[in-house]
């Protein structure tokens, strides 16, 4: 009765390398994110995308409110693909969000994994005493407010009486052209266990080697952020981007190219 | 007259990828009372609230990259005395002289805001409503679906566990006590024929009806497990591996046992089951082992999160395990043999076993609602991890 994982996640697979590197997006957007980053690693590896169980042109039906109120529910999405797809000694590059969602993957079944390799990491997003996590919960709720604001009209948009509405074709063009499309709901739910997880407390518990990419200037996982990390997470190695924002793959896949490629040459 | 359009009424600013304003219009600088000199320079970010900020990271600037457009995007935006402004903002992304720009446009949208607002919160109701309907209807189908499936269950273990305890009186007495005579009579057979021919058998006997008692006891032991409700309280794991360990180094004199362990956190479980389970993990351990006087076994201890439903598929609730993962060096076995392990009786070595302590293990790991699994490759040693629900009574105490 379970899908394929293929379908279910959109797992696209290309590349020459031997070596599995499966990137995680992160919440708000899709596998799309990864585009100007995997043709520098794709001579070398097999490369691995996908899409988590209600984003992006995943199966919206795999969607289970229950399974994915915790992040262990979306580590599960990566753990069903390493099996199906048979992978080891896998390369897991996560951004934001999925570096943890990977860091608990890699507690469950550490079997699958080589390295992982966080973009824009946090453990835990709201502050609490003397950790500083960069937010108060009133800021997560003004943000699950602005999300809701911005898909008002969105279900509407989406029922497919209107996407199968032959009157107006360019609105199903133009979903199809739309990046980072999730639904409302799911992206609510999404927004909730991202950012009001903690897993502060699971750093302590995998050995596999870790790469922190801190950007410059990002409020959503600031400095402090990744020095906790790098200071509570065993065998890791931070390095500080020139790269600001939270999207370093995106605003500057170079710099991001250069240190991942530089981090698995040196790491064994 | 060609500066009008710069008091139009709508917002224009543009900003580099990183954010960085390069240029602002008039009025945006009114509506959120600055100077063009105080914005021009600084990151976008000044003039939005943190949950905007939060956003443009996680959907405007991943969308802005990738498309080159955005349109129709809410935002706040933060006013120099704090105070917040809703606008409504389309952005195009071009190359100006090989770089980059973002140019947004937008308009402030006060009273489309307070709409929304309500048009929002009578969805949410709606939505609310309509899920739990949905919802309501669902769990309805699924208990009584649940309902149906338990009572045939319910009959099920009402019948084998009949047959069982039958089954269990009649290894307690009806075989057991043939076999107490048994082994009387053969001995007294063994004394009146000292040194005659028949001695090699009779001695056969003996050790054949030693090994029906040993099977019986663990027949027992494991009828016992099947029968008895696990009596539930706090443990100390350090203590009972000790003590388990302690017990082999009586049975196995001349065998050095070193356990090298994590720390271990008290667990809820049944004391006496528990021991048992160690004992038998530990005995596997020093009884297969390759080196004939030192065993060692580590055992390391994880704490994590792992779905508690294991039957029900498309059931979710993830509570807290903890994983004890108990490794040794010894002669292991064939991994083919890895999910079979846990059968009565099944032997994995001809050297010696009976093929129970597995078995056993997993009744004990099974009554506590728990996982066991074993991997081995022949000659590089056995590792059995045993997952343990943490349910922490004091925390959760309802009753």
């Amino acid at each position: 009765m379970v899908a394929s994982m293929a379908t279910r996640n959109n797992v696209k697979v290309f590349g020459k390398g031997p070596q599995p590197m499966l990137f995680a997006h992160g919440f708000g957007c899709d596998q799309n994110m990864w585009r100007f980053v995997t043709p520098a690693f794709e001579n070398d590896y097999r490369i691995i995308l996908f899409d988590f169980v209600g984003a992006g042109k995943s199966d919206l039906q795999a969607y289970n409110r229950e399974r994915y109120a915790s992040l262990n529910g979306y580590a599960k999405d990566i753990l069903e693909i390493c099996e199906e797809l048979k992978l080891q000694d896998v390369i897991l590059v996560g951004h934001s969000v999925s570096s943890m969602i990977g860091l608990l993957a890699a507690i469950e079944e550490p079997r699958y994994f080589q390295k992982l390799i966080m973009v824009g990491p946090s453990p835990c997003y709201i502050n609490d005493g003397n950790y500083n996590g960069g937010f108060e919960r009133k800021d997560i709720e003004g943000l699950l407010d602005t999300m809701e604001k911005n898909y008002i009209g969105w279900a509407n948009f989406m029922a497919p009486n209107i996407m199968g509405n032959k009157d107006r074709p360019h609105l199903g063009q133009e979903m199809a052209e739309s990046f980072c499309s999730t639904d409302p709901v799911i992206a609510k739910q999404f927004a909730e266990v991202t950012f009001f997880s903690d897993n502060r407390a699971d750093l302590g518990k995998t050995k596999i080697p870790s790469l922190i990419l801190q950007c410059s200037d990002d409020i959503i996982a600031p400095m402090e952020v990744g020095e906790y990390l790098f200071k509570h997470l065993s065998n890791s190695t931070l390095k500080v981007m020139k790269a600001t924002g939270h999207c370093p793959h995106m605003s500057e896949p170079e710099e991001t190219i250069e240190l991942i490629k530089e981090y698995l040459s040196k790491v064994a | 007259m060609g500066k009008l359009f710069e008091h139009a009424p709508c917002i224009y600013f543009s900003a580099s990828d990183d954010g960085t304003l390069l240029e602002v219009n008039n009025f945006l600088c009114a509506s959120l009372g600055y100077d063009a000199a105080e914005l021009t320079g600084k990151n976008m970010d000044t003039i939005l609230t943190t949950p905007s900020r939060i956003f443009r990271q996680t959907h405007f600037f991943p969308l802005l990259k990738l498309q080159g457009f955005t349109e129709e995007i809410y935002l706040t935006m933060l006013k120099s005395n704090e105070e917040p402004l809703p606008v409504l903002i389309n952005a195009v992304r071009k190359q100006v002289d090989d770089m980059p720009v973002c140019l947004y446009t937008g308009i402030v949208v006060h009273n489309r805001k307070k709409f929304e607002e309500e048009l929002i919160s009578a969805k949410k109701s709606a939505e609310a409503a309509l899920y739990e309907n949905v919802a309501l209807a669902e769990i309805k189908a699924e208990l009584q679906r649940h309902i149906e499936v338990l009572d045939k269950q319910i009959h099920q273990a009402e019948k084998q566990n009949h047959e069982l305890r039958q089954f269990n009186h009649v290894v307690g007495h009806h075989l057991q006590e043939p076999v107490r005579k048994l082994t009387l009579f053969n001995s007294l057979l063994q004394q009146q024929n000292k040194d005659a021919d028949s001695t090699p058998l009779i001695n056969k006997i003996a050790a054949v009806t030693g090994q029906m008692r040993e099977v019986l006891s663990d027949l027992q032991k494991y009828l016992w497990l099947q029968e008895t409700l696990p009596n539930k309280k706090m443990i100390e794991l350090d203590k009972l591996i000790d003590g388990a360990a302690e017990k082999l180094s009586s049975e196995f004199p001349g065998v050095e046992l070193h356990i090298e362990k994590d720390h271990m956190p008290p667990v809820e479980g049944d004391e006496e089951q528990l021991q048992l389970l160690f004992y038998h993990l530990l005995s596997n351990a020093v009884r297969f082992r390759k080196d004939p006087v030192r065993v060692i076994v580590t055992i390391s201890v994880t704490a994590l999160k792992l779905n508690q439903f294991r039957y029900i598929a498309e059931k979710y609730k993830y509570t807290d395990f903890l994983r004890l993962c108990v490794k040794d060096e010894g002669i292991g076995f064939d991994g083919a043999f890895n999910n079979r392990a846990f059968e009565i009786f099944r032997r994995l070595h001809n050297e010696s076993g009976r093929g129970v302590g597995l078995t056993l293990c997993k009744k004990i790991v099974d009554n506590h609602l728990g996982n066991i699994k074993i991997e081995s490759e022949q000659g590089k040693g056995a590792m059995v991890t045993v997952e343990l629900p943490l349910n922490v009574v004091a925390k959760n105490a309802v009753i």
